[in-house]
């Protein structure tokens, strides 16, 4: 007859020494070699002079052009560069980037190849207000990708 | 008179570190997250602080050109002068491209440029000129993502 031998149970204790460890170099590598600045780009360009026999044959080109003044934004389109949309900066009612945003969309859903803009702000524009202004004209609205080649005015 | 002494069993004794296991966890996880994946190491300057932006795209490594609030122009982390001082600055961006040309064989007409967030357009207008007149023509604004 077979005897039946008792164990006593015990909670099996995973060892976490070693996972310790190396999630203690894993922190001090990070720390040592992280920098809390999470740093992007814009890419800009210069306006470039093209020659008349590589002017595209397109007679009704875009050639989108955001004036920035310290009071407003003057969206301006058409080789005579008529204005599209002019948008008070100083009006409370409607937030100037959404009605921006508004504006760059339908150009985008009117002219889905064009991809540049040319950007004119006056001189005492801040910094920090010609890249907002950016981010809205490269993604106006949710899923629509905007304007990519960003261009200043003539140096 | 004899005290009695109590004999107690030896137990082994047993740090409980879950604690510190959680606290470990959340400050790798964070780490993870703000870690910066581009390629650009600079130093930030005094009086820099760097524009807000929800571009997605990563710096690429060239030339670093750094404008504090109080116009002082840095390049490379090393300070060149004033923002008026132009001479100065295309003599030191023309040096430096010679050097990451034969070094790195990095593109010739890339600049990385941080400016301050509130140096007014007009600055910044001649900064590009300046770094243009260097042989620079497309400026990679360097800002803050993630906002």
């Amino acid at each position: 007859m077979a005897i039946k031998t008792r164990r006593k149970h015990t909670l099996a204790k995973p060892n976490v020494v070693p996972i310790l460890d190396a999630v203690f170099i894993f922190i001090f590598f990070l720390l040592l070699s992280s920098e809390f600045l999470n740093i992007k780009e814009i890419n800009t360009t210069m306006p470039i002079v093209k020659n008349s026999s590589e002017v595209p044959k397109d007679l009704n080109p875009l050639n989108l052009t955001i004036l920035i003044r310290n009071k407003s934004i003057i969206v301006k389109t058409g080789l005579n560069l008529k204005v599209y949309k002019k948008i008070d900066l100083k009006n409370e009612n409607i937030n100037p980037i959404d009605q921006l945003g508004e504006v760059i969309t339908n150009l985008k859903k009117q002219h889905p190849t064009e991809t540049v803009v040319n950007i004119q702000p006056v001189k005492k524009v801040k910094f920090k207000e010609i890249i907002k202004i950016i981010d809205i004209i490269k993604n106006p609205s949710e899923g629509i990708t905007g304007f990519n080649k960003i261009v200043f005015d003539s140096m | 008179m004899r005290t009695k002494r109590i004999k107690r069993k030896k137990e082994i004794l047993d740090v409980d570190i879950t604690s510190l296991l959680d606290i470990l966890v959340i400050l790798l996880f964070f780490l993870l997250q703000s870690y910066n994946t581009s390629e650009v190491k600079m130093k930030v300057p005094d009086k820099l602080n760097v524009a807000q932006s929800l571009s997605k795209n990563n710096a690429k490594k060239t030339i670093v050109m750094q404008i504090t609030q109080d116009k002082k122009v840095f390049i490379d982390n090393e300070y060149i002068g004033k923002t008026n001082n132009q001479r100065t600055i295309i003599n030191q961006l023309s040096k430096s491209k010679e050097m990451n040309k034969k070094a790195k064989g990095m593109n010739d007409k890339d600049i990385n440029i941080v400016f301050d967030q509130d140096l007014p357009y007009h600055i910044v207008k001649s900064i590009m000129k300046t770094a243009n007149k260097a042989g620079f023509s497309n400026f990679h604004f360097i800002v803050q993502g993630g906002s």
